[in-house]
């Protein structure tokens, strides 16, 4: 009988997990988070981060016997032109389960237990926090996407768009071309760069390249198949990283439009960019210093505690992070209609 | 504030801890005639900066080196268009710290001197202007080659029509159309 009855409940269960997968909230993408590089400055005795900018020294002279070199040329100090600072703050996200809706996931478990099991701490309980924190972990990481993007925004540089300003126009070759042109004038520190745009600067592009009348480069595309046609090929995107294909071999990522920044007049306009992609830790060896990063100062911290007087569970999960730009001229600023 | 107990649907609720108020801040920027906008989320509760205002603060620190007039001068990139009003939920409030206000007036209202703002106006009209002749050239060498794309293929075209018409066996009897 006992066999039973736990299979009973184990089946509702399956469902309810099931129904729950099926009707789980639409998620953002996270476009830009992987191109971040990572520091962490956990158990250190500073809240700050600290990143010293050193000035480039000049080319080496020639050596003239019995010269002093040191007093004419002179030695180039190793200056420290600038210091970025990242402070990450704590940023916190919760859910308040009602003990109502805890007992409606777990069918055939009596009220008491439900309580008993959330007041005592009991493992019993901990399938439905996870969900809560898988959510409120979703939160974190849809706040750091909104921050890195909002980046974007404050570059100095930006691909001149044909539009007549301030309001900027489709999106178009020329500006791509001029972004490359800009960022790659600046010596990045690596030279592996992504596009980040949207869905809208994306069919901007696959509209050039399809129709192509009056526009400036489509005619490259028509020709023998030498050119780059990747991101007018739509991929399933299962794994939802929002690569969309290449142009003149850079990789064009289509990001989340509802936490991307805007531009200009009744905010008509979107900012994308191109960015120098960073990867692994900053500084670690085998990474590629990227044009920001995300820096914890400790790791997400989470918690729950069943209120009596509300007969609720509160789920809260705080995690103390920030991202911050490393150098300006990693990166430029696209900025096109966003309709 | 927290809803009440017996909602049926898991509940959001808003931070507790600092301030998530935000306004909008529209900026302008030295190198093209784009107004960008900008997330200010002030201090927190204990007067620290937010992330984003860290941000904000970065961005109106950086400085371009500009030649005006024949002198060389350190410009900020970028200066404040517009300061947007702050957005609370219901159950927030503004905090009215004198840090915070002074912060704010630091940070924010930044004045500039006019003779300052004339340069900049004056470096902003050259970047744009190099940036837009650079792009016209751009689209002009891309015009070309697409013209030279077209003749390529309309005397491709006329070379196989010709071809074929030479070869066609005339048919006798046929009308020659």
């Amino acid at each position: 009988m006992a066999q039973t009855t736990s299979t009973t409940v184990a089946n509702w269960l399956l469902t309810e997990v099931m129904s729950q997968i099926a009707l789980d909230p639409l998620r953002g993408k996270y476009v830009l988070l992987p191109f971040l590089n990572m520091a962490d400055i956990s158990g250190r005795a500073t809240k700050n981060r600290k990143i010293r900018k050193k000035t480039a020294i000049a080319a080496a002279v020639d050596d003239s016997e019995g010269g002093d070199f040191a007093a004419s040329p002179g030695a180039v100090a190793l200056g420290v032109a600038s210091n970025i600072t990242i402070t990450p703050t704590t940023k916190v996200q919760g859910v308040e389960l009602t003990t109502d809706a805890i007992e409606l996931a777990l069918p055939g478990v009596p009220r008491s237990q439900v309580v008993a099991a959330i007041q005592s701490g009991n493992p019993a309980a901990l399938p439905l926090v996870r969900d809560a924190m898988t959510e409120i972990l979703e939160a974190h990481y849809l706040r750091a996407e909104t921050d890195a993007l909002a980046l974007f925004s404050g570059l100095s540089e930006s691909a001149s768009s044909s539009g007549s300003n301030p309001t900027a126009a489709p999106l178009s070759f020329a500006v791509l071309l001029d972004a490359m042109l800009k960022l790659l004038d600046n010596n990045p520190a690596s030279e592996d760069m992504v596009f980040v745009l949207d869905e809208v600067g994306i069919a901007d592009l696959r509209a050039l390249a399809a129709g192509g009348s009056g526009a400036a480069l489509s005619s490259i595309f028509t020709g023998n198949g030498a050119a780059d046609l990747a991101f007018f090929n739509h991929r399933p995107d299962v794994s939802r990283n929002g690569f969309r294909g290449s142009f003149a071999g850079i990789p064009i990522y289509a990001g989340n439009k509802a936490v991307m920044a805007t531009a200009n007049t009744g905010a008509a306009d979107r900012v994308g960019a191109l960015i120098v992609a960073g990867r692994g830790e900053t500084g670690a060896p085998g990474s590629v210093r990227g044009f920001a990063e995300m820096t914890e100062r400790y790791e997400p911290s989470l918690g729950f505690q069943y209120d009596l007087s509300t007969d609720s569970l509160l789920a809260v999960g705080r995690w103390c992070w920030a991202v911050g730009e490393h150098t300006d001229e990693h990166g430029v600023k696209i900025i096109y209609d966003k309709t | 504030m927290r809803e009440g107990p017996h909602s049926a649907a898991p509940l959001f609720f808003p931070s507790t801890r600092g301030v998530t108020v935000k306004r909008t801040i529209k900026l302008i920027s030295i190198k093209d005639a784009n107004v960008v906008d900008f997330v200010d989320g002030g201090v927190d509760r204990e007067g620290e900066p937010t992330s984003q205002r860290q941000a904000l603060t970065r961005i109106l620190g950086k400085r371009v080196p500009a030649v005006v007039d024949g002198k060389e001068h350190v410009l900020p990139v970028f200066l404040i268009s517009e300061v947007g009003e702050w957005r609370l939920a219901a159950s927030e409030r503004l905090p009215n710290g004198d840090e915070f206000l002074a912060y704010e007036q630091d940070v924010i209202r930044r004045e500039h001197p006019e003779r300052m703002l004339a340069t900049w106006k004056k470096a902003q009209a050259q970047f744009i202007s190099q940036s837009t002749e650079r792009r016209r050239y751009a689209e002009h060498q891309a015009e070309q080659a697409q013209s030279a794309d077209v003749a390529k293929v309309i005397s491709q075209m006329v070379r196989s029509v010709s071809q074929q018409t030479s070869t066609q066996p005339q048919r006798k009897g046929g009308l020659n159309v």
